[in-house]
């Protein structure tokens, strides 16, 4: 039978819930800070306040002498409650709301017996008058004179008593409290309260892919008739058609094929053009992962490839490559016995596609500073703003990006499209995100 | 229904090509999905790029050496040297493994090191240094264009450089007004920096736009063609 606390009903051993009153019979709430405590816990996990009122607890306390004080006259009361083990009367003194059933504290697993000289290595906690933890000592009678001294004919480990128990589980809320620990962490931070569900995720999903699909359903009307920015391709064009014939372009294709989508589309029309044009071309690489590239655009090209002049270098290893190619082309490229590239002067520019900066940086640094020869770069968007510079400075004779430069017959979908849509979906994620903010603050 | 599967090396390809897009993109939604297509990736692109660098830099370097010793003798040394990396793991010698791991960093960082300064340093101080009256670039309009140009310019980098300043200066008179100076100058250039990385940003979204885009546009062209020549 489990006695309510609150209201002394009768319930059934083991009921959560008082059947007359209703309150919980094995949590409640802490007064001050209203997180939720065991029923046992003599003070709250979070605010370490006194979960019990004072006036009860002391009226608990004084109805139990062995707890509180040790003098004999008390003794004798306890001698008038022969239907309670010392345990019992231990875990009704301590908390006068908890259920005898309960007997947590005898399922817990053996612990040493704590002797004085562990105890007096405690950190010492001295509240004052005005704490609202009360008198530790007092309560728990943390004291050796108190304290159940281990049999001596008893083997080293036994099974702690009730009060060891409790003065364990105070300790530990000391440490969570002051020392605090992942499993003994309650709050969550705010960060992650804030993380999005996976249901609010799938709408952003199923968004960016309406967005990505609306350039198709319209065939690129709106944004024709929005935008009219052909200056990068037009730019790209016209540097092509002064290209001299009589001299090599040395191609680097320094871009991973992830990249393709964007400047696939530019490497084919510029080589289709010198192609036409008849001007012979070198390529090269400075990525493993682009070996293959120079064949793979030049195999779909519509112009006939095999009447213009056409040597694939191969891969150079990157920084030390690039320095080798200023200083001598043989070093660089040791099995290239073309006479047209002995020598780097005899290159009438360089054209680099690339995605990586590192790249880029290395082709301006490395070779553009050594030789004197016009570095012209199709670049991604994404490292297009970090380039600028150098095209300012001088050091690149060209930097278009491949969204902007990308010609209207190679593929439906142009970079004023990705732009016009980039804008709409930040549009939209930011009325989401303003409906959600909005949303969590009515909420609270 | 009867469907015949041609054995051309194109179609298989673009079928391949497909489903792995498809997969891929499916991830979006359901990740784990698209684990399956991000292995296959990995470990094609790894054995891709040692057969890449076996074939184009080591056996080529490795073939020369061989041919002709006495002419292309550091090429022996360099293979040597590269062969001490395989010692690591093997007791009492893997010292040796140190040598061309310190090759590696010390030539990297000159590398890098002289680079940035021949080729970013001071060339991009020099572009700063540019004149602020406008008969310097033409008269009229266009000239008072570029010297304004050429004073947001200046005025840019050094707040951007002045946003980096965390010493305080202490005192009266000229400290004083030096440090509210470079204060002042000091949040304008995080403003600089904030729209420097805000372009930054968007041109990173605008190029994964253009791939989403163009994968789109290859699973409309491709999956047709799949179709048709299938004969489904």
């Amino acid at each position: 039978m489990t006695i309510c606390p609150f209201c002394q009903a009768s319930n059934k051993p083991g009921a959560e819930q008082c059947k007359s009153c209703g309150r919980h019979l094995t949590t409640m709430q802490c007064p001050h800070c209203g997180a939720t405590n065991s029923i046992q816990d003599l003070y709250c996990v979070s605010c370490f306040s006194l979960l019990h009122p004072t006036a009860e607890t002391e009226k608990a306390l004084a109805a139990s002498p062995k707890v509180i004080s040790a003098e004999p006259d008390q003794t004798e009361e306890k001698a008038s409650e022969p239907e309670l083990t010392d345990d019992q009367t231990d875990k009704q003194a301590m908390h006068p709301a908890a259920p005898i059933e309960d007997d947590f504290a005898q399922e817990q697993l053996p612990i040493t017996s704590i002797s004085s000289t562990e105890e007096s290595s405690w950190p010492q906690l001295v509240p004052s008058p005005d704490d609202e933890l009360g008198n530790i000592d007092d309560i728990l009678d943390i004291n050796t004179r108190t304290m159940e001294q281990p049999d001596s004919s008893a083997p080293g480990y036994r099974r702690p008593t009730s009060r060891e128990n409790q003065l364990a589980r105070l300790w530990q809320q000391i440490g969570i409290k002051h020392a605090p620990m992942d499993e003994g962490r309650h709050n969550l931070s705010e960060s992650q309260e804030k993380r999005t569900t996976p249901r609010q995720r799938f709408l952003i999903y199923i968004l960016t892919f309406a967005l990505a699909l609306l350039p198709f359903l319209t065939k690129g009307q709106i944004t024709d008739a929005l935008t009219t920015d052909e200056s990068a391709s037009g730019l790209l064009a016209s540097e092509l058609a002064i290209v001299p014939t009589d001299q090599p372009v040395l191609i680097s294709f320094d871009y991973d094929a992830s990249y393709a989508g964007e400047l696939l589309p530019v490497a084919k029309n510029v080589l289709n053009t010198l192609v036409v044009r008849q001007v012979p071309v070198l390529t090269m690489t400075t990525r493993t992962t682009a070996a293959d590239m120079s064949a793979l655009v030049l195999s779909s090209l519509e112009a006939d490839t095999l009447s213009v002049e056409w040597t694939d270098l191969g891969y150079t290893p990157g920084q030390t490559g690039l320095r080798l190619l200023a200083q001598s082309w043989q070093a660089a490229f040791p099995l290239c016995t073309t006479e047209s590239t002995q020598n780097a002067t005899q290159v009438s520019r360089v054209l680099v596609f690339s995605d990586s900066l590192e790249t880029s940086l290395a082709w301006i640094e490395l070779f553009g500073s050594q030789v004197d020869i016009p570095i012209q770069m199709v670049v991604t968007e994404r490292i297009y703003p970090l380039l600028l510079p150098y095209e300012d400075s001088g050091q690149l004779d060209l930097l278009v990006s491949g969204v902007s430069a990308t010609p209207d017959e190679e593929s439906q979908i142009r970079g004023s499209d990705a732009s016009l849509f980039l804008l709409v979906g930040v549009l939209v994620l930011a009325i989401w995100g303003t409906w959600t903010k909005s949303h969590e603050s009515v909420g609270r | 229904m009867l469907i015949t599967l041609t054995t051309e090396p194109g179609t298989i390809g673009l079928i391949v090509a497909c489903a792995l897009t498809i997969l891929v993109l499916i991830g979006l939604i359901n990740r784990k999905v698209s684990l399956f297509s991000q292995h296959i990736l990995v470990g094609i692109t790894a054995g891709y790029v040692g057969a890449v660098v076996w074939r184009q830099v080591l056996i080529t370097r490795l073939a020369l050496f061989l041919q002709e010793p006495a002419a292309y003798w550091y090429y022996g040394v360099f293979i040597l040297i590269g062969l001490a990396l395989f010692v690591r793991t093997t007791p009492g010698i893997s010292g040796l493994a140190r040598i061309p791991l310190i090759l590696l960093v010390s030539v990297g960082a000159g590398l890098a090191l002289g680079g940035t300064l021949s080729g970013t340093l001071l060339p991009q101080t020099e572009a700063t240094i540019k004149s602020l009256s406008p008969d310097a670039y033409g008269s009229g309009l266009s000239g008072t264009s570029f010297a304004l140009d050429a004073v947001i310019m200046i005025l840019c980098t050094i707040s951007t450089l002045a946003a980096f300043h965390y010493i305080s200066l202490h005192g009266r008179g000229l400290p004083n007004a030096l440090e509210r100076i470079s204060s002042g100058l000091g949040r304008m250039g995080k403003a600089v920096i904030a729209i420097v990385l805000g372009a930054l940003l968007s041109g990173a979204l605008l190029t994964f736009y253009t791939l989403l885009l163009e994968r789109i546009d290859f699973l409309t062209v491709g999956i047709p063609l799949i179709i048709e020549q299938v004969g489904l």
